[in-house]
């Protein structure tokens, strides 16, 4: 029987001094980070001469959601938010398969040829084909303008098979021969045995490729002409960066430069607003995991 | 043994097949564009042919593409009524496809290599080097000959605009100009602190720069806000880049490319003169302002639409800007300060006395291409001459009747949608009125004095000569290494104080040896053909 005894000790005077200061540094990083949200979010639901007379609000002025409603109008923006959902899940969920089936046969030992392979894939993290190669070959595949050329080019991520080959790796090799010799094919085994055993780099894998997704805007840039397959990313760029575009094309001519042709500064902040909810819902419940799997990856690796 | 053989053999099958690869993509790149140049050949042979039928092939109706840069992104009701009265009237269907003006140079550069064009498409830039190789090959049709039924595209456009346009060296025109009007712009001031501080500016607008002084450094330092804090300051003031350069340039006789009265070359930019101090005088001034506080601080990291907010937020007095644009702003700072009250000032005097000046020498603002896949360019012509009828520029100008507006009496009034016109407006204008650049529903107290000022503004215009050329030595690394860096740096040292203005002297001779020299030579040669 061990009668465990709690000792209270009572924090030294220094020890207390380093926590109050640790904490006054922590809260004011946190405000640092607070600051520009709170600020976005009151500018958005407040009136533009609201935010004119101070643009550095963290309280909301006179509330107006015009600039909500402006964004919910926006027949784009409901368009590109299912845009970037389908790709974010098929995405994620084509990319999670295809690793995991490339990653396990590179992680036998017995597979001739695995050298090469591995050389191959980590020559194509070095070096890339550039914009227009990319173009050219997306064209020739018929895939242009449309979903599957956001989706399938970054599908593989040598980066990715790597960690996940390594944590086949470090799975005994017993296990399997146990289960051959029960009589399972390396399908069966692949699917009930090894996977189960690998949630957690799957699911870190699973997160980064699923925020990837959410991210990306460029290819979109590239590969797609219609308007309704724009993609969030791209939208937002949009609203957010045109009065910065127009001032570069306007050359210094005034007269092309009409600020109602931008969108005032509570929509910006307001489409801001709307294309972060979700992640923001999300995030920090996933936190950890992501912290775990960049670990596993720095100690496997 | 046999498996470092066949290690051998593969990496060799390897390296083989990139080397095959790599040539194969250069190749099928030429390939369609020597497809292309086919394509069009025959095409033009049987448009000779069909020019005798106009009437008959005016009848179908024939749908092109259109690649344009338009903002807002999504195409408002209004641009959909306008480009179906447009439709309707020509007898064609306008595809449009418009790319996130974020990413247009990306997209441009993509449309051009990936060979697939569409029939008309607007360059942003007259002197990007991807515009310029892709007219030398063979993207872009030359219009001279379909300009000749063009008569509206003549009459309402600068002369000037077309010589820019001709981007080979040869008589080849390669677009329609977007025509802007060409004015030399002043400043908005805040009437009411001129008041408060009791400065008068004249009736014309234009003053001396001792008077320009006056009036900034009184908003900076006689508290004209009446508020009791010394938060005003007089001149607003922003970069893209972060660098600096002399706010007031053109009364100094910084006008661009002009005949020169002495030195070694028949044309010159002042700036880039070793006989002419005018430059050091305007870094001078613009130093001064500075050491004395009389601008905005925040200048090197405030970008145009951040400092138009500062102004509108009262932190700044006096603010470059076109008139026209007057109304809006009055229609965002009443509502924080029902006491604002906006004038202008057309331009400050030189030494001479006079105002001249100007900010763009093309006389456009963007212009569009032609490319080779267009199989019926003179109905695309058409399309654009129409724009510049009175019916079509009455269209262009203020949206189609009905929808953008409607006509009470003998005027037009705005209705709801008329500000959500706006794609419409961005194809084509006339050179001549200046009325396009006043908003329809200006108070009607406000509208004879924009149309004054901007007609101030206009008659004080001088072209620079340069059409937007951009010579070879413009490409050369070292010279771009010298522009963009040392020469754009050592200005805003010599700006924030840092450096003396005589500094400039050095800056210059570096200039001259870093590609300058070539420059200036191979600008004098262009300017001399074009001037003939």
């Amino acid at each position: 029987m061990v009668i465990k005894q709690s000792v209270k000790r009572h924090p030294s005077n220094s020890s207390l001094l380093s926590d109050i200061l640790i904490y006054t540094i922590l809260a004011l990083i946190a405000s640092c980070m607070l600051y520009p949200f709170l600020n976005v979010i009151a500018v958005s639901i407040s009136d533009y001469s609201s935010y004119l007379e101070n643009p550095t609000r963290i309280l909301p002025g006179k509330i107006n959601l015009g600039a909500f409603k402006y964004v919910f109008s926006s027949s784009l923006i409901l368009s590109s938010y299912r845009n970037t959902i389908i790709i974010t899940i098929l995405g994620t969920l084509i990319s999670v398969i295809v690793t995991i089936l490339t990653a396990y046969p590179l992680s036998k030992k017995s597979l001739k040829g695995k050298s090469i392979i591995m050389n191959l894939l980590i020559f194509s993290m070095m070096f890339s084909g550039g914009i227009i190669p990319d173009f050219y070959l997306i064209r020739s595949l018929g895939l242009l303008d449309t979903l599957w050329a956001l989706i399938l080019p970054s599908v593989i991520s040598s980066y990715n098979i790597i960690l996940m080959k390594n944590f086949f790796t470090s799975i005994p090799e017993s296990l399997e021969e146990a289960a051959r010799i029960d009589g399972a094919s390396d399908i069966y085994i692949l699917w009930k045995i090894i996977v189960p055993l690998s949630t957690p780099i799957i699911a870190t894998i699973s997160l980064f490729v699923c925020v990837g997704y959410w991210n990306s805007y460029f290819s979109a840039v590239l590969y797609i002409r219609d308007q309704r397959k724009w993609t969030l990313q791209l939208l937002l760029r949009e609203i957010i960066l045109s009065a910065n575009t127009q001032l570069l094309n306007a050359g210094g001519n005034f007269a092309e430069l009409s600020s109602n042709n931008n969108p005032l500064q509570t929509v910006k902040y307001a489409s801001l607003i709307v294309v972060i909810l979700p992640i923001l819902c999300v995030y920090p419940f996933l936190q950890k995991y992501f912290v775990k799997g960049i670990m596993m990856g720095a100690v496997k690796g | 043994m046999i498996n470092m053989n066949v290690k051998k053999i593969l990496s060799v099958l390897l390296i083989v097949t990139f080397v095959i690869t790599f040539f194969a993509g250069c190749g099928s790149g030429n390939n369609k564009a020597s497809q292309q140049s086919n394509d069009n050949s025959s095409a033009s042979k049987s448009n000779e042919k069909s020019n005798g039928e106009d009437k008959t092939a005016a009848e179908e109706v024939y749908t092109f593409k259109m690649f344009a840069n338009f903002t807002p992104a999504e195409q408002s009701e209004a641009d959909k009524a306008f480009f179906e009265l447009v439709e309707r009237e020509n007898n064609v269907k306008i595809d449009l496809e418009i790319p996130p003006s974020t990413n247009y140079a990306e997209r441009l550069q993509i449309m051009i290599a990936g060979g697939d064009y569409p029939e008309v498409v607007l360059i942003t830039n007259s002197s990007d080097k991807v515009v310029l190789d892709a007219v030398k090959s063979g993207v872009f049709l030359p219009l001279n000959e379909y300009l000749e039924n063009a008569p509206n595209l003549k009459q309402y456009t600068y002369d000037i605009s077309w010589e820019s346009l001709k981007l080979t060296g040869d008589e080849n025109i390669y677009g329609i100009p977007r025509t802007s009007i060409a004015r030399a712009d002043g400043y908005i001031v805040r009437k009411d602190w001129l008041d408060k501080v009791g400065i008068t500016i004249p009736e014309d607008g234009a003053v001396t720069k001792e008077e320009f002084v006056q009036i900034v450094r009184a908003f900076t330092k006689e508290d004209p806000d009446g508020n009791g804090k010394d938060d005003t300051y007089g001149l607003a003031a922003s970069t893209d880049s972060g660098d600096m350069g002399p706010l007031l340039a053109w009364p100094f006789g910084i006008i661009g490319w002009q005949k020169a009265d002495n030195g070694p070359y028949e044309y010159m930019n002042l700036q880039y003169s070793r006989e002419h101090d005018n430059y050091k005088k305007a870094l001078e001034f613009t130093q001064t302002l500075w050491k004395e506080g009389l601008i905005d601080p925040d200048w090197p990291v405030t970008k145009r639409d951040v400092s138009m907010e500062r102004f509108k937020q009262g932190i700044t007095g006096v603010i470059s800007e076109f008139a026209g644009w007057i109304p809006q702003y009055l229609d965002d700072m009443l509502p924080i300060n029902p006491n604002v009250e906006l004038t202008y000032i057309t331009g400050v005097k030189n030494d001479d006395g006079i105002v001249e000046g100007g900010s763009f020498s093309t006389g456009f603002w963007g212009f569009w291409a032609i490319t080779t896949s267009a199989k019926k360019p003179e109905r695309i012509i058409q399309v654009f001459d129409w724009l510049l009828s009175d019916d079509g520029w009455n269209a262009a100008n203020y949206g189609p009747e009905g929808v953008t507006y409607t006509v009470e009496g003998d005027k037009k009034v705005a209705t709801d949608l008329y500000q959500d016109f706006k794609w419409g407006r961005a194809i084509v204008r006339r050179n001549n009125d200046p009325g396009f650049f006043v908003p329809l529903n200006t108070p009607s107290d406000l509208q004879p004095k924009l149309e004054k000022w901007i007609g101030i503004c206009i008659d004080q215009f001088v072209f620079s000569l340069d059409r937007g050329y951009r010579p070879a030595a413009a490409d050369n690394p070292e010279f771009i290494d010298y522009s963009q860096k040392t020469y754009a740096q050592t200005i805003s040292k010599i700006i924030v104080g840092e450096l003396p203005v005589s500094a400039y002297d050095e800056l210059l001779e570096g200039w001259y040896e870093n590609g300058g020299e070539e420059y200036v030579q191979q600008m004098n040669e262009y300017i001399k053909s074009m001037e003939e």
